[in-house]
This record gives C-alpha cells, sequence and structure tokens, in this order.
C-alpha cells in the first residue's frame, strides 16, 4: 500500500519538489503573504474565487479534475 | 410449474462502477465479489430471515417476509460494507446500491416477477453508492421502527412504471465517514492547527530581537476550498487548514502594528504534498536548516530567523 501511494504521489504530483521549494522562497522573499504552490493549486484558487457558490458542486469538482488531468475518485 | 402470488419485501442491490471496476482488475473484482458474498451478504440475509432468489453478474435480489428485516439487512450490510471500504482506496471500493419495495409479486420455480420486482430493482438505480433508496410503503411501514432517517425526495417517475413512485433515501454511508469520528479530528486539530499555532507562539519572543523574521506556515489549498472531490468527506484536515490560513491572515495586521520587522506568509500547496521532500537544504543561501520530524505537534510551521548572516530554519510537516 505504502509502495502504491508512492507511485501514486509520484505520477499524480505535478509539480516537482525542487519547483515548489522554489515557489515557496520566492514568495518568502518577495513578502508576499499568499503563497500558492503549482499550477493546478493556482487554477483551483481562481476558480473558487470566480464562483464561489458552486465551489462543493460535482460538477464543479468533475470540470477542474479535467481540465488539470486528475483522476475523479 | 405453477405460479403463486404473494406479498413481500423485495431487496434489489448492484455494484456502483461495476463495468469500471471489472476493467481494471477483473480477477481481484471477482475475488472480492466472492468474499463479500461469503463473507457478509450471505450470513446477513440468513440472519434477517431472508432468501436469496438470484444473482447477476453485479447484483441480486432478495426477499423478505417483512419490510423491517428487509430494511435490517440492507442497512447493516452498507454499514458494514462501509467499514470494510475505509481502508480500501477510492478507486477499488466495492459499493452496493440497494432498493426496497414491498409490493405483490409472482413467484414461479423459486424465482419473482412482477411489477413489485421491477420497482425494487428502479429503486436501487436511484441510490447513491454505498446508499439505499426506498417506496413510501415501505417507509409508511417502518417509519419509527428503525434507527434510520428516511429523506423524502419526492415522486419519481420510474422507467417503465405507470405511476409514479414516491422514494425516500437513506443515507448510510454518511454516516459513516471516518472523519467525522471526534478522535480523528482531535488529531488534524492538534496536528496541523496545533502545531503551527505552538510553533508560532514559541518562535514570537525570539522573532522581534532579530533585525528581520519572517514566519511561514503551512496550510493547504484546503485551506480555501474544503474539498479533495465531492464523494470524500474532508472535514477535519479542511478545518485545520482553515484555520491556519485564517491565523496568519490575522497575524499580517498584528505584526504591522506590533512587529512591522517581521512578515508572515501562508502556504497553499495541493492536499498530496510531501514537504519533507523539499530540498531546502541544498540552497547555498541558507546557512542552516532543521526539520523537526519527530514531532508531530509541530507541523506545518516553518519559523525562519533572518537575523545576522541568514539563518533558515524549516520545521516540516
Amino acid at each position: 500500500m505504502v509502495a502504491e501511494r508512492e507511485r501514486r504521489f509520484s505520477e499524480g504530483a505535478p509539480t516537482t519538489a525542487a519547483q515548489a521549494a522554489t515557489t515557496i522562497l520566492e514568495g518568502v522573499k518577495a513578502d508576499r503573504w499568499r503563497i500558492i504552490v503549482g499550477p493546478d493549486a493556482v487554477r483551483i484558487d481562481e476558480l473558487v474565487r470566480q464562483a464561489p457558490d458552486r465551489a462543493y458542486d460535482v460538477d464543479f469538482f468533475e470540470s477542474l479534475a479535467r481540465e488539470v488531468g486528475w483522476r475523479i475518485p | 410449474m405453477t405460479a403463486t402470488r404473494r406479498l413481500t419485501a423485495i431487496l434489489a442491490a448492484d455494484v456502483a462502477g461495476y463495468s469500471r471496476l471489472i476493467g481494471a482488475d477483473e480477477g481481484g473484482t471477482l475475488d472480492s465479489l466472492r468474499a463479500i458474498r461469503a463473507e457478509l451478504i450471505d450470513p446477513m440475509i440468513a440472519t434477517h430471515h431472508g432468501r436469496l432468489v438470484k444473482t447477476t453478474g453485479d447484483g441480486l435480489l432478495v426477499e423478505f417476509g417483512s419490510v423491517v428485516d428487509a430494511l435490517r439487512c440492507g442497512s447493516e450490510l452498507q454499514r458494514d460494507k462501509g467499514k470494510r471500504n475505509a481502508t480500501v482506496p477510492p478507486d477499488r471500493r466495492i459499493e452496493y446500491r440497494i432498493g426496497i419495495h414491498q409490493g405483490d409479486i409472482v413467484v414461479e420455480d423459486g424465482d419473482i416477477f412482477g411489477d413489485g420486482v421491477n420497482i425494487a430493482a428502479r429503486l436501487e438505480g436511484l441510490a447513491e453508492p454505498g446508499d439505499i433508496c426506498v417506496s413510501g410503503r415501505v417507509q409508511e411501514d417502518a417509519a419509527g421502527k428503525l434507527d434510520l432517517t428516511f429523506e423524502d425526495i419526492g415522486e419519481q417517475q420510474l422507467k417503465n412504471i405507470t405511476r409514479p413512485v414516491r422514494v425516500y433515501r437513506i443515507a448510510i454511508k454518511h454516516r459513516l465517514a471516518p472523519q467525522w469520528g471526534l478522535r480523528h479530528c482531535h488529531f488534524q486539530t492538534s496536528r496541523l492547527w496545533g502545531g503551527v499555532y505552538n510553533c508560532t507562539r514559541a518562535f514570537l519572543p525570539m522573532l522581534p530581537k532579530a533585525d528581520a523574521g519572517h514566519i511561514v506556515n503551512t496550510s493547504s489549498v484546503n485551506g480555501f476550498w474544503a474539498s479533495v472531490g465531492p464523494r470524500i468527506p474532508h472535514t477535519a484536515y479542511s478545518a485545520a487548514k482553515f484555520a491556519v490560513k485564517g491565523f496568519t491572515e490575522a497575524l499580517i495586521t498584528d505584526l504591522r502594528i506590533n512587529a512591522p520587522h517581521i512578515k508572515c506568509s501562508v502556504i497553499m500547496p495541493l492536499p498530496h504534498w510531501n514537504f519533507d521532500s523539499c530540498q531546502f537544504a541544498q540552497d547555498p543561501e541558507r546557512q542552516s536548516v532543521g526539520r523537526n520530524g519527530g514531532d508531530a505537534d509541530c507541523s506545518g510551521t516553518g519559523a525562519h530567523r533572518l537575523d545576522g548572516p541568514r539563518c533558515f530554519k524549516f520545521i516540516g510537516r
């Protein structure tokens, strides 16, 4: 089960650890209080702000999942 | 070959997403289904005085002499199945949809036929995986006799059934969400929120003595969006991460007024990020990097001192 989780994590993570670290350090250096890591996290933020009332609808998640290439649980 | 009629309670069940499960792992799925039949379904039917009429690849049809027995069997089956599924990855879970109706049926050679059977099968199709849908007749007979909540979802026009049928939904699955456990909530709250709060409190007296400082708190995408999918409860984790984000946002003004040389940031990655793998130690600008891997109560906060030659301390999740 641990190996499976490692595999899913490695294959599913769209941003490498190094990229994440760079995003965080650059954000801290620039004194940004809000540091969102990864393009899919940025996209979720945009979508939730655009349509907060729909953020927990099934079709909101499915549309997002299709857009960023997630497998739907 | 004699056909007889009788009034009976009919339970129809089928496996949600059967074709997907078979497509992904035929042998494993069939082995699992055989085990579920032998260990769970057949004993449950016997306990509640039911009769297994027939099975199909992914479904089964059971009759009971009593609506209460049928409901007890269906709800206990869903509860037990839910508990078993709690440790199975979502894409491999075998979940049943169940429909229950009471009606007049035709019995012939051990098989059962008629509108009553068809209505039970259509009700099953309306149920969410892990839940039960019943007809108005079942609800009327069982109301007050069982610890179940019947949610009226109105009259439904069922396929090939002439008259509309009033349908009630019994949400079994939602009672099983592991994140609702108080113990789990306490664990997540103390680890994800308490760690951030306690670490920040511990470092605050030291940070004002430095020329500059930066508090970095780890929240998550779940700090502004409490979801990892529409069918997975995520309450404890999301609540803790919302708290981290709110705390950091509130600190912005607090620090500007009381310690303007200290800044703060909140990091919001996807929930599956593992910050243990971040390569802070390889950054030549950072002289010292530590990770507190042993103390779960310190998770989620990096308190970064920037005094003199820059000293950067990161406390991982």
